[in-house]
């Protein structure tokens, strides 16, 4: 009983902590420096995104464990010019540090039909990973859903790439029809950093094109599909080519929220041996006053370990989300897995914020 | 048992209490329609809620003319700012202000609409920005900006969003 206690002191402190901390800062959106922009000068928009987890499963000590620290910058550089950073500070299971700069983007703002960005970005995979980046605040659920897991979490998908990315309106009415077409490095080889960001170990340039609509008659609904190609060296002299379609549907409207996807992952060999592995999750939560209980189920079933760690995993999981303001929430999960064939829960607590 | 007299003094404060409570209630349930404004210049006669929704998220950054669209709004916990945010994208004031955030950090915008604090700073806003549109009280309105219909609604329509029940 007395460790419990201690446990829920150090929660709280740090809870408070937190609360207290952000209770200070600065609404969200406050006025652009007008001084600055008067005179004609990129102003820099600042924001940090972070969390603090706690987390039990069988087999592992109960463990504290800093989340990232999400470095996010933005600035209008001219009237068409954008800048975008995004600096990653985590711990990883040796308690060490890293830093990533998980995105980087220069975008040309030529008109409403196209917009191109030079840089890292997330590549446009279904929906989950370009509507939710590193800044957990964001996401009602405590975790991203395994196949949207980053790369250096295992992940399957490559939801970072370096190269040009480009999106626009598509004249169409109230269908509220948008495109996206991307080109970058792609895979790096088996065993090496997965994101090619400086260099590309092989000729191959991954291409992923998505299309996407947001029926005017429907706030806060979307659907859409995209295509995902690379060929790349698992080895050297080895090349594997990796195809991806993903079709979405959310529906995120006050107060519920539906998110539901489907993934199909294929690689062919030279030889011509195609193996094909499918991934789905759906997500649906209701906003109750500052209580937000939510549902997920997910299914996985992961290629044969040539990318990223995971396996063939399933379940559900459930989750309570609490605002603690306009900035800061406290989440709880349950999940429930079934990963190879072997049963386990973990219990997950969470406290995220963004300023 | 009170005197006659008391019980006529508490039938009295009773009866001034009341009539203070129902001109509280009648203040507080008597709609405040709100209106969006634009420059005098911009010849836009009416936007559509997905217009809006779609400058705020920098889905259309241009009007017809050509102007660059900007939306100037309230700062949060205001009336107007919690209409805006139903009207457009049937969001709370929190998940509005959430989904801006979000907006920022997916790179469709770099800081959102531009925050005020006042119905007048709405006003000198969109009277010195051709292509500035922001919301504020009917009452409010004057010369030097230009209502406009949301869906083609004007206040007291039926189906108008923009109102203070």
């Amino acid at each position: 009983m007395r460790l419990r206690s201690v446990r829920f002191t150090a929660l709280h402190s740090v809870i408070i902590v937190v609360v207290t901390t952000f209770s200070l800062a600065p609404p969200a959106f406050a006025q652009h420096d007008e001084e600055h922009e008067a005179a004609g000068a990129a102003v820099l928009n600042t924001h940090v995104f972070g969390n603090v987890d706690l987390s039990r499963q069988p087999g592992e000590h109960t463990s504290f464990s800093l989340g990232q620290l999400d470095l996010f910058a933005t600035a209008q550089v001219s009237e068409r010019v954008l800048f975008l950073a995004e600096t990653v500070i985590e711990a990883n299971d040796q308690n060490e540090y890293n830093v990533d700069l998980e995105r980087l983007l220069l975008t040309f703002d030529i008109n409403e039909w196209l917009r191109v960005g030079v840089g890292r970005y997330h590549t446009a995979i279904g929906y989950y990973n370009t509507a939710y980046h590193h800044g957990l605040w964001f996401q009602t659920a405590v975790s991203r859903p395994h196949v949207f897991a980053f790369e250096d979490d295992g992940g399957v998908l490559p939801v970072h790439d370096v190269g040009v990315t480009a999106e626009g309106a598509i004249p169409s009415g109230r269908a509220g029809l948008r495109w996206v077409a991307q080109t970058g490095n792609g895979h790096g080889p088996a065993g090496a950093e997965p994101v090619q960001t400086a260099v590309d170990a092989d000729r191959g340039k991954s291409f992923n094109v998505a299309l996407t609509s947001r029926p005017h008659p429907l706030p806060g609904f979307q659907t859409g599909v995209s295509f995902y190609r690379d060929r790349f060296n698992v080895l050297p002299g080895v090349s594997e080519t990796e195809e991806i379609v993903a079709a979405h549907a959310v529906w995120i409207r006050s107060p519920f929220e539906w998110l539901s996807e489907v993934i199909s992952m294929a690689h062919r060999d030279a030889g011509g041996t195609r193996e094909s592995a499918p991934a789905w999750y759906v997500q649906g939560a209701y906003q109750i006053g500052r209580l937000r209980p939510y549902l997920r189920y997910e299914s996985l079933r992961h290629l044969d370990g040539l990318i990223g760690s995971a396996a063939r995993v399933s379940g559900p999981s459930a989750g309570l989300r609490l605002e603690l303001g306009p900035s800061a929430a406290i989440k709880g999960q349950y999940d429930h897995e079934r990963r190879e064939g072997s049963r386990q829960s973990r219990v997950t607590g969470q406290v995220a914020f963004a300023f | 048992m009170p005197s006659k007299r008391h019980r006529h003094s508490l039938l009295l404060v009773l009866v001034l209490a009341g009539v203070r409570f129902d001109a509280n209630v009648h203040a507080q349930t008597s709609p405040r329609s709100f209106v969006l404004v634009v420059n005098r210049n911009n010849p836009v006669e009416t936007v559509t809620a997905a217009q809006l929704r779609n400058m705020v998220f920098a889905a259309q950054t241009k009007w017809a003319s050509g102007r660059r669209a900007t939306v100037v709004l309230l700062d949060s916990g205001s009336i107007e700012r919690r209409l805006f945010a139903w009207a457009c994208c049937r969001l709370s004031p929190a998940e509005f202000d959430k989904a801006l955030l979000q907006s920022v950090f997916v790179g469709e915008t770099v800081g959102g609409p531009k925050v005020v604090s006042s119905a007048t700073a709405v006003k000198k806003f969109v009277f010195n920005v051709p292509g500035a549109i922001g919301v504020i009280d009917a009452a409010d309105v004057d010369d030097t900006v230009r209502a406009i219909t949301l869906d083609g609604h004007r206040p007291g329509d039926a189906g108008y969003l923009l109102v203070h029940k």
